[in-house]
């Protein structure tokens, strides 16, 4: 079975029932058993030995014959999937940058959200991409070091712990997997977004901010501009690839600073963040 | 007179807003942020080599802090003494 993801494709050579049943709700006519171009990866999920198929079951995950993770139990088996496929992308594209953010598109202006401690980039990934806006990734950034545009990936949103509750409350529709427990990230579940049909619609876009949200109770919605040194700090400390790409990647984040504007926001209120960016980017 | 000059394996991002300055050295691929006047800094490497007073007239300051500013770029290993 093959995963189109837009920028990459997943061949997945064995995985147990559960994750092919997720990977079909998630990922609709992206998971498929054809395709025209060979795959990027080729991935596996599977059990070690048969002792571990029935006591305290783990699964482990490949990349080809490689596995870069420890096995893990086998009700992390989604998630394990995710993951891997998150690492397959990270650890080996070079010639494009990858940060760790969430991108979300309005208007055909892209805003990248990087993953700061306490920000609260999923959750806010998953209210923007349910209130009208394109979700273009939750959790990297891929960015075309030659036109500076991001590029759409189709995968759902990782939700974690009490976020998981309150966006099934906010939009009680949604879809998503069942929750894995006790995971190293604590409860987990999957959330879809777009269907693959809205997604082939989406197209690489400009990027206009780079925003830095941080969640803080009882806090009124601020935006606070940040000067372009200290975004560039930010922005390749966020990175997966900013030490591999050299030179490329340095005059990359240099450009991308210099053309889009770096902005810290305190909130409590995702949809306050909306209204405030809707309005700062005049999207 | 000690004279300075830029290390050829260093890059710098001088950003539009002046503050502050990246630098990023290509042989060890180790990246710095500088908190120093941009501008000045700009000013003061178009000359291929500098020295001391040179550097006091571009960021227009005292001896003192001037001595502070360079060695701060010894340190970040931006510049070496021209030998």
């Amino acid at each position: 079975m093959y995963i189109d993801i837009g920028e990459y494709l997943f061949r997945v050579d064995k995985a147990p029932n559960i994750v092919i049943n997720n990977l079909k709700l998630m990922y609709d006519d992206a998971f498929s058993g054809f395709s025209h171009s060979p795959a990027d990866f080729s991935v596996s999920l599977s059990h070690d030995s048969l002792l571990r198929r029935f006591v305290k079951p783990q699964v482990t995950f490949y990349l080809g014959n490689n596995s870069p993770f420890k096995p893990l139990p086998a009700s992390q088996s989604y998630p394990v999937m995710e993951w891997g496929m998150n690492w397959c992308i990270a650890a080996t594209d070079f010639n494009r940058l990858i940060v760790h953010a969430a991108v979300l598109v309005k208007n055909n202006k892209a805003i990248i959200f990087p993953a700061t401690p306490g920000s609260g980039k999923s959750t806010l990934s998953a209210y923007f991409a349910l209130s009208g806006w394109k979700l273009y990734s939750d959790e990297m950034a891929i960015i075309d070091l030659d036109t500076l545009k991001v590029m759409p990936l189709f995968r759902p949103v990782c939700l974690k712990n009490q976020s998981i509750s309150l966006v099934k409350e906010w939009f009680p529709q949604s879809i998503f997997t069942g929750i894995a427990k006790d995971t190293q990230k604590g409860d987990v579940a999957h959330l879809k977004i777009n269907n693959f049909a809205e997604f082939k619609t989406f197209s690489p876009v400009d990027v206009v901010a780079i925003v830095f949200p941080k969640y803080q109770k009882n806090t009124k919605t601020e935006p606070y501009m940040i000067n372009k040194s200290t975004g560039f700090e930010k922005l390749a400390a966020n990175s997966f690839n900013y030490n591999i790409l050299g030179r490329k990647g340095f005059d990359g984040i240099q450009r991308l600073i210099e053309k889009t504007q770096q902005v810290e926001i305190n909130y409590n209120d995702l949809s306050d963040v909306d209204n405030l960016l809707t309005s700062e980017f005049t999207l | 007179m000690t004279k300075y000059r830029i290390k050829p394996s260093v890059f710098l991002y001088y950003p539009s807003d002046h503050i502050g300055v990246v630098g990023f050295d290509e042989d060890s691929h180790e990246t710095f942020f500088i908190n120093l006047n941009s501008s000045s800094l700009k000013k003061l490497l178009v000359h291929t080599l500098f020295d001391l007073p040179m550097l006091k007239e571009s960021f227009e300051c005292e001896q003192v802090t001037a001595k502070e500013i360079l060695n701060k770029l010894l340190i970040y290993k931006i510049i070496n003494e021209d030998l």
